[in-house]
């Protein structure tokens, strides 16, 4: 076979981490990353990028574990390079703060993220409204330079970027090998999936720089993320809202919230507003598939429906969805060699 | 009664503030002077990064301890309220690096959250084997000593422009107490040769990505001769220069490229950091911080002198501390001067 030739649909942090890891595994294949959206308006960029894993009620725990320990063990030595400014990568240390002690008193990644422990009672006094908590201290993906860092790496090892609506996979076949489906939330009409649907979260994008630590109320309906040039505040869960507008009413709830944890934010200046519809599904959607159509095959790869916890698992995922590429790249060669006998 | 404060860093300004706070009412003819010939953005304290941290040992300095604890507490109880940011004061978490084990310090329970680095930890800080995390407090003085000196400014205190020369030059004439705050060129006004010039140098850089503050020491060159990598609100401070008896106040091309390449193998994302600015300053060295009273005669002149300097590199990690024990003195003088009744209890 020429060079194989792997599409991927999405350039979110899943589509340009999968196409990443697709280069790795698979020199010789040709990639290309189609998508109608490219950052800053991707749901990625929305994203505050925290390395907190999301738990999955579909995934076993084992493998989401997996997952989170590869990206973290990925991303810390990003962060401990010279590119970690580039790249949008650093560490960031703070406190998950509960008002009622939770069922789960050590969470699966407990032993991932550095430095875990009980919060001592001195700086729980900070937070009067809650009496337990976790500290530690965990990574941050910021977007859009993180993405942008993606892009940059992926273009110098030949990848093509196409801004291109994908409204059929079959629109592909003909041009491409296997087609890598990291569409997120756009599954929903790409395939047809009807076990994806949105949890629409507004943030507010802050210029608070004097705020140094991270801030998570355990439920994480409430949380402060400091990022390199601003700081996220959160947020919302909606479900099954697909609106991408802003809510005024919203954006002062958030911003009352996260006040209440986090006093000095009243200061704040600059405040953004953006919307994204976390891509949420009961278990990722990280499979092979074999589509079929008047006796033509097409292979696709999917790796959607990360939901919450996209940041916190994309290189693990992508590193199997590079795997289940390879498999169907072999298992092409292996037909074609077959077809020649 | 007129009280001059000599000084306008941390010490001076928060000196002059804790006075007032608790003596004005007491007395109602109070009257605060400020004198100094450099003022905010160009004292000595407007240099530091301003990172609440102590020496490593207080060697048996109980008083200063409690100095520190004071000052801790004072601060981490306005982090809530709404001054806290025109105060530039903010919680900060990070990291002290050993190359072997060390005692815990004498602030591990006045700080927050205070333990021992994990092994994955160390894997960030090739060379060090051992550390602690802790979340302290960042007390920016390009921020505190304008709203000390706005608070200040309110209660009526007046501030002058003008380096003195001698305790005489601003007492007499109704001023019975002078506050001496005058940090490292106190020795101007009243030889002291216990106190020292502790020079330091810093870079100042744009690196918004750093979010901890990682001191490393070396047990052998001494306190601040080891790489410190410190984010401010704006920028980050990176040092690691103490010289003992060096009054220059010039930037040194030796030092800029000591700081430079051990702060950027600490931690090679710095790298890609714009330097913005280059500093250096005295700290005020003295082996004990000197606060006391002190009645200076000269000729017919006299004054009672409240000595409140040599805070060195810790000035801001102890500072309330000092200015509540210096206020106690102040008291003490009203009581013998039959000005106020006993001393009022601790705010």
């Amino acid at each position: 076979m020429a060079a194989p030739k792997v599409a991927v649909v999405g350039a979110g942090v899943i589509g340009l981490s999968t196409a990443l890891c697709i280069t790795e595994t698979c020199p010789s294949c040709s990639v290309t990353v189609l998508s109608d959206q490219f950052s800053p308006n991707t749901t990625s960029d929305v994203a505050a990028g925290m390395l907190i894993p999301h738990t999955y009620p579909g995934t076993p725990i084992n493998v989401q574990k997996q997952w989170f320990k590869e990206t973290f063990t990925y991303l810390f030595a990003i962060s401990n390079s010279a590119e970690a400014s580039e790249a949008g990568i650093h560490l960031v240390s703070g406190w998950q703060v509960f008002k009622t002690t939770p069922k789960e008193e050590l969470p699966f990644w407990s032993d991932v993220v550095l430095g875990f422990r009980p919060m001592s009672e001195a700086e729980l006094q900070k937070f009067p409204q809650h009496r337990f908590g976790q500290a530690f201290t965990t990574l941050k993906c910021d977007c859009p330079p993180y993405l942008l860092w993606l892009e940059k790496r992926l273009k110098a090892t030949g990848v093509q970027m196409c801004n291109r609506k994908v409204a059929d996979l079959w629109e592909l076949h003909s041009e491409y090998n296997v087609v890598v489906n990291c569409a997120g939330i756009g599954a929903h009409q790409l395939v047809g999936d009807e076990k994806l649907f949105p949890i629409r979260g507004q943030v507010l994008k802050v210029q608070a720089p004097w705020v140094k630590n991270f801030i998570r109320d355990g439920g994480g309906l409430t949380y402060i993320y400091p990022g390199i040039h601003r700081v996220t505040l959160g947020g919302t869960r909606e479900k099954e809202s697909w609106s991408l507008s802003p809510d005024p009413g919203t954006t002062k709830d958030i911003f009352d919230r996260c006040c209440s944890l986090e006093p000095s934010l009243r200061g704040a200046q600059d405040i953004e507003v953006k919307v994204g519809l976390r891509p949420s599904r009961r278990c990722v959607r990280l499979q092979r598939e074999v589509l079929s159509q008047g006796g033509v095959k097409l292979l696709v790869v999917h790796n959607y429906g990360h939901g919450a916890g996209g940041f916190s698992v994309h290189r693990g995922t992508a590193k199997e969805a590079a795997q289940l590429v390879e498999e169907c790249l072999a298992a092409l060669q292996g037909s074609s060699s077959r077809a020649k006998l | 009664m007129r009280v001059a404060i000599i000084g306008a860093g941390v010490i001076g300004l928060s000196t002059a503030l804790c006075i007032h706070e608790q003596y004005h009412s007491l007395v109602p003819s109070l009257e605060l002077e400020v004198y100094a010939d450099h003022y905010t953005p160009h004292t000595t304290s407007d240099g530091a990064a301003g990172l609440w941290q102590p020496y490593l040992s207080d060697h048996g300095n109980l008083q200063e301890t409690l100095w520190n604890k004071e000052t801790f507490d004072y601060l981490l109880g306005h982090l809530g309220s709404p001054a806290a940011k025109e105060m530039g004061l903010f919680l900060i978490s990070g990291y002290n690096l050993f190359t072997q084990p060390v005692p815990d310090p004498s602030w591990k329970n006045i700080v927050l959250g205070f333990r021992n680095l994990t092994p994955k930890e160390l894997e960030l800080f090739p060379g060090y084997s051992y550390g602690w995390f802790n979340t302290a407090l960042m007390l920016e003085c390009r921020s505190y000593l304008p709203w000390l000196s706005t608070r200040l400014t309110q209660r009526g205190v007046k501030f002058f422009h003008k380096k003195v020369e001698s305790f005489q030059e601003v007492s007499g004439d109704g001023v019975d107490v002078v506050i001496n705050c005058t940090g490292v060129r106190a020795g101007e006004l009243q030889p002291d040769p216990e106190l020292q010039p502790g020079r330091g140098q810093v870079i100042k850089v744009l690196a918004p990505w750093v979010k901890h503050f990682i001191i490393t020491h070396d047990i052998s060159s001494g306190i601040y001769n080891s790489p410190y990598v410190i984010p401010g609100s704006e920028f980050t401070v990176l040092g690691g220069i103490y010289q003992h008896g060096n009054w220059s106040q010039e930037n040194s091309a030796q030092d800029h490229k000591t700081i430079w390449e051990s702060c950027c193998r600490l931690l090679p994302a710095l790298q890609k950091a714009k330097i913005v600015q280059e500093w250096s300053g005295l700290r005020p060295a003295r082996p004990r911080v000197r606060l006391e009273r002190e009645t200076v005669r000269h000729g017919r002149f006299q004054a009672e002198v409240i000595h409140n300097y040599g805070h060195g590199g810790f000035g801001i990690t102890i500072h309330w501390g000092c200015a509540m024990a210096a206020a106690r003195l102040f008291g003490s003088i009203l009581q013998e001067k039959k000005l106020a009744g006993p001393p009022l209890p601790r705010l």
